[in-house]
């Protein structure tokens, strides 16, 4: 049966590779003739002679005749012209317009039509399109005249004086849209004589206003432009005048500018607002800052941000002053504004705001003050990390860390060995970020010998961070190593999460070594320092050793649960020899937290040991679940981030699952374990 | 009814959103610690599979309300202003099919428009029109003519516009842009480009549309074309033409040709040629580049974008001091030692922005431009659309970004636009 079916299949692809081959081998615009959304073939060896053909006049002529006689072939399917016209739409001239002309006639065709002739720049394109308006109705006419007002048609204005005037809304606004576009004097006069409060003869003004002003007729797109920028126009309109009127007129426009962003509408106020901060010049300036103070704030919030982003000086009192403001977003606007605008004066009032409580000001201010450039701004953000309240001075030793440079990490060294703590600590966090090899050594002097507990773990953090990221492990564990012997008990501590952390030979000589210390505080943080912190598989052994045999049961269960992450993310390790890993352990475990870790392991690795030593774990009442859903989960195909996992099968894994029958306590379990089976 | 689900985290970090912002909804007893009047009114345009990555994130700002659900697919719309309104607790979400609708709202301050790529022309400039600030999902355009348009339209209207190119929000792409804009590979020689390629597919089967689709809205401005499932689907409508600018050479091509535009601080201007080679599906509805090969050349620099299958997916800066590679979520550098060197306050800073949403918010209410302002996404546009073109010709494209035109071929030039189905124009 199965043979016959393949025979019927290879018959049909058989036949369509045969039809497509006899396709391409025939003329192509014939096929195309016959186009019906099914076979792309004739339109892409069309496509290909046009590529080839490249900018050879004579070769495209031959090509758009040829798709101009399929356009005007009764005989060629509708999908057919659709095809030809796109084929057009790069390539159309006067040639191809008679029989595009013929398309536009009819509704089904007209679309497709304006798509190969929108772009054809020929006059000929153009009187076709007047023509076929003048003949048109409804959705097809409102096509047409889109596209005369994408060509620009300047002669169309006096066929579309007469379609402004139509009863149907649809042509009325696409007449009156095609004049903007147009935007000719004639194109103007025609708007003019619309009521300009409909807001489609408004919008098309705008456009008209744009394109005199871009043919330099400054003088009438100025008038067209004063005439909309005040009431009784949609705000809309009006924002978007009054943008123009500042581009054509610049600080002239103020005074417009600023009656808007009075106006007290939402939209209209904070648009015309950025519009006149962005006016330059020193009567628009200070037209800007006489009003600021009395716009509600969120349209000041918007005027202030303009006069920054243009750098204007004269905003520095204000945007001090809306640094203490009660609305959040002028705050902000504050800090951004004096960071832009004030430099090394406006470097206390942002200290001060860095060194607050209040956020997001607090992380605003930072940011700005890491991002102002210049050496008195840098000297002032020093200097206020010498003198200010402890607050704003370990706001500043942040700071510094964001724009590091000899002066910062000399200020931060020396603020390290200070006073208070805070402020001390603060430093020796930002030396861990931007010290070099040169603030090791200080920075190691600050772990073993800091002043205060927060500025040692403060130091014991930056010492690790320098050392990683200058690639000095392996010296910083020598200095660490070299420490032990004479540390004091807290110290050595400290000192072994250090090198776990670090890693490296010779820190796990050192570490292990201390696992059998026989001071009890150096061997816990050693097992705590492998067992938690350790990033390979190398100290398992050790761990195993310990979970073992240590007298100790809490050490016991540190060790042997660090065993088991290691064991975890050893992901190069086969599953076999996992499991056999596993079981090593479980020997140890006695309690059911690390059985469950065990489990947890035991999902990942795809074999039969590993199905049954799951199993095993159902005798223990506490695990019985877990163990049941580990069966299931290993004798079950799975989906794991786009990767296939397939069910284990076998023997060991159909007793596993005999055994979820028989002892599972939950009927679902034993339902899917009936049927995996 | 359809499926409406909180994203992944992985989909929320590719939408680049924070995971927090992404996949925990504030309760609607935070939302209500906002004022009303502070709060702003938000529509989604396209209820389809992007829309999820701005609704769910939206729904847990404090400060934004989902107001309005637009789509042409009713069972789609549906739900997600049923999940929005039991979010509220209210009713203050509806539901619309015409976009335009939900335009005229004046509770709606600012939209996402998350329609398939021939709509987000005539959908941006409308709701500029009509006052509303805009997140419009890539790609910008399908051609040229509409990037202009909308950049003009979103300047006239002064209303505040974020592309959804969320890389500039991620901070890998600032670290790698910022250390090739400060100098520290050298200077840039050679910027390879990487993205997934296109497919191949039937013909699908026509047939009639049903009832809860609106067809004729679907396809908009696009040339009329039989309603079938897989035309209506994101996998295939992705890679036809009339619904895109070369398929994945805008459709995530914007994506790493942004990052590159970035990195070489050429945001607001052009390469100066693009020439191309590509393979297409020789059948099938799917017509857009399957693999592609296109140079981008600035005085002293090539731009090397190809499908993935080419190259790496990421975007790589090649300099005669190192290189400097990033894809999302990867961060390199040869040497490695560059990519600890910090950049300082006195060097070139690049806008900072770690969240796409919450900087197209906070940029509403400052009047300031956010991360991805609507020129910007025009030029990293522009470059999709002269690939495809150079690539569907066959041929050297030469491009005067300053004029914005391209020079000596009108061939290529009349590929700058398309025609509109009527009724819709720019």
């Amino acid at each position: 049966m199965r043979s016959i079916r393949s025979s019927v299949w290879a018959l049909v692809l058989l036949t369509c590779i045969a039809g497509q081959q006899t396709l391409a081998q025939s003329d192509p615009y014939d096929a195309l003739r016959s186009f019906d959304n099914q076979n792309r073939v004739a339109s892409e060896a069309i496509r290909a002679q046009i590529v080839a053909a490249g900018r050879d006049a004579a070769a495209l002529a031959r090509v758009e005749a040829r798709l101009a006689a399929v356009l005007a072939d009764p005989a060629t399917t509708l999908a057919g012209k659709q095809e030809a016209c796109r084929l057009l739409w790069p390539i159309g001239t006067e040639r191809s317009v008679p029989a595009l002309a013929r398309l536009l006639a009819a509704d089904e065709t007209a679309d497709m039509a304006r798509y190969a002739l929108e772009r054809n720049t020929t006059p000929a394109a153009a009187r076709a399109l007047r023509v076929a308006a003048a003949g048109a109705t409804g959705r097809r006419l409102v096509g047409i005249i889109n596209t005369i007002g994408e060509r620009r048609d300047a002669a169309a204005v006096p066929l579309l004086r007469g379609l402004v005037r139509s009863r149907f809304p649809e042509v009325h606004d696409a007449a009156v849209a095609a004049l903007g576009k147009i935007g000719t004097p004639a194109a103007v006069a025609v708007l003019r004589s619309r009521p300009i409060a409909n807001p489609e003869v408004a919008q098309a003004m705008l456009q008209a206003a744009e394109r005199l002003a871009a043919a330099g007729d400054r003088r009438g797109a100025l008038a067209v432009l004063r005439q909309l920028v005040g009431p009784p126009h949609a705000v809309t309109t009006r924002g978007a005048a009054l943008h123009r009127l500042a581009g054509l007129e610049g600080p002239a426009a103020v005074g417009a500018a600023l009656a808007a962003a009075r106006s007290g509408d939402a939209y209209l106020a904070p648009v015309a607002a950025r519009i006149a901060g962005s006016l330059a010049g020193p009567a628009a300036t200070r037209a800007c800052v006489q009003v600021l103070p009395a716009l509600p704030e969120a349209v000041r919030t918007v005027m202030l941000l303009a006069l920054a982003d243009r750098r204007e000086p004269a905003a520095l009192p204000y945007a001090l002053q809306a640094i203490r403001s009660e609305s959040e977003a002028l705050r902000l606007a504050g800090i951004r504004t004096a960071a832009a605008i004030g430099g090394a004066r406006a470097v206390p009032a942002l200290a001060e705001v860095a060194g607050g409580t209040r956020q997001p000001d607090r992380g605003v201010a930072r940011e700005a003050l890491a991002g102002m450039g210049g050496r008195p701004v840098e000297d002032a953000i020093i200097a206020a990390g010498r003198t200010g309240t402890p607050e704003v001075r370990a706001a500043m030793m942040a700071v510094l860390a964001e724009r590091p440079s000899p002066a910062a990490t000399g200020a931060l060294v020396q603020a390290s060995g200070g006073e208070p703590a805070s402020v001390a600590a603060e430093a020796t966090r930002s030396l861990g970020r931007v010290g070099g090899s040169a603030q090791l050594p200080g920075l190691f002097r600050l772990l073993v010998g800091g002043s205060s507990e927060q500025v040692r773990e403060a130091a014991q953090s930056a010492f690790i961070a320098a050392a990683q990221r200058l690639g000095e492990r392996d010296s910083a564990v020598g200095q660490a190593t070299a420490a032990m012997a004479a540390a004091p008990a807290d110290t050595k501590t400290a000192l072994i999460s250090v090198m776990a952390e670090l890693g490296g030979d010779a820190a796990l000589r050192e570490l292990e070594a201390a696992t059998r210390s026989g001071d009890e505080d150096v061997k816990h943080a050693a097992v705590v320092a492998l067992a938690d912190t350790w990033a390979d598989a190398r100290p398992m052994g050790t761990l195993l050793g310990i979970a073992r045999e240590d007298p100790s049961r809490s050490l016991r269960v540190q060790a042997l649960r660090g065993y088991l992450r290691l064991l975890a993310q050893a992901d190069r390790s086969a599953a076999e020899e996992k499991v056999g890993k596993v079981r090593e352990a479980l020997a140890a475990a006695v309690r059911p937290e690390e059985k469950r870790q065990a489990l947890g392991i035991l999902r990942e690795c795809r074999t039969e040991s590993s199905i049954e030593l799951a199993a095993s774990l159902m005798d223990d009442p506490a695990l019985l679940e877990e163990a049941a859903s580990t069966v299931l989960y290993l004798a079950a195909p799975q989906r794991v981030e786009n990767r296939e996992l397939v069910a284990v099968r076998g023997p060991r894994a159909t007793a596993a699952l005999d055994r979820v029958i028989e002892k599972a306590t939950d009927n679902n379990q034993r339902e899917l374990a009936r049927r995996l089976r | 009814m359809a499926d409406v689900r909180p994203p992944s985290r992985r989909e929320a970090l590719a939408a680049g959103l924070s995971a927090a912002a992404g996949l925990t909804l504030g309760s609607a007893a935070r939302a209500q610690s906002v004022p009303p009047g502070e709060r702003l009114g938000i529509g989604l345009i396209g209820a389809g599979n992007i829309a999820g990555a701005h609704f769910w994130p939206s729904l847990s700002y404090p400060d934004v309300r989902v107001v309005g659900v637009c789509d042409v697919h009713e069972g789609r719309m549906q739900a997600m202003v049923d999940v929005a309104n039991r979010h509220y607790g209210s009713t203050v979400c509806r539901g619309h099919r015409d976009f335009r609708e939900l335009l005229a709202r004046p509770d709606v301050d600012a939209v996402f428009v998350c329609t398939p790529d021939h709509w987000h022309a005539i959908q941006v400039i409308a709701a500029a029109r009509a006052g509303k600030h805009i997140y419009a999902e890539k790609p910008l355009s399908l051609t040229f003519a509409e990037g202009r348009a909308m950049v003009e339209a979103v300047r006239r209207h002064g209303v505040c516009f974020q592309h959804g190119t969320q890389q500039r929000s991620a901070p890998e792409f600032r670290r790698a842009a910022e250390l090739v804009r400060n100098g520290r590979a050298g200077k840039i020689h050679t910027v390879r480009v990487a993205v997934s390629g296109g497919r191949e597919s039937g013909w699908g089967r026509p047939k009639p549309p049903p009832p809860h689709i609106d067809w004729d809205l679907w396809l908009g401005p696009a040339p009329q074309a039989p309603y079938s499932d897989e035309r209506f689907d994101t996998q295939h409508w992705y890679f036809i033409q009339d619904y895109s600018a070369g398929g994945f050479i805008s459709g995530w091509g914007v994506h790493h040709v942004d990052s590159a535009q970035w990195g070489l601080g050429k945001d607001l201007t052009g390469p100066m040629e693009i020439e191309g080679r590509a393979v297409f599906p020789t059948d099938g509805m799917c017509d857009t580049p399957i693999t592609w090969h296109v140079q981008y050349t600035y005085p002293g620099v090539r731009v090397i974008f190809t499908s993935d299958n080419e190259q790496r997916f990421g975007v790589r800066f090649e300099g005669d001091r190192g290189q400097v590679f990033v894809n999302r979520g990867e961060f390199v550098t040869l040497p490695a030692s560059i990519g600890r060197e910090r950049i300082g306050p006195d060097e070139t800073l690049l806008y900072r922005s770690d969240n796409h949403h919450r900087n197209w918010i906070e940029c509403i209410r400052s009047g300031r431009d956010p991360v991805a302002p609507v020129e910007v996404a025009h030029r990293s546009q522009t470059i999709c659309i002269l690939s495809d073109i150079a690539i569907r010709l066959g041929r050297k494209v030469r491009w005067d970004a300053a004029r914005e035109r391209i020079v000596g071929d009108p061939a290529a030039s009349q590929m700058l636009a398309r025609s509109m189905r009527s009724p819709w124009r720019l």
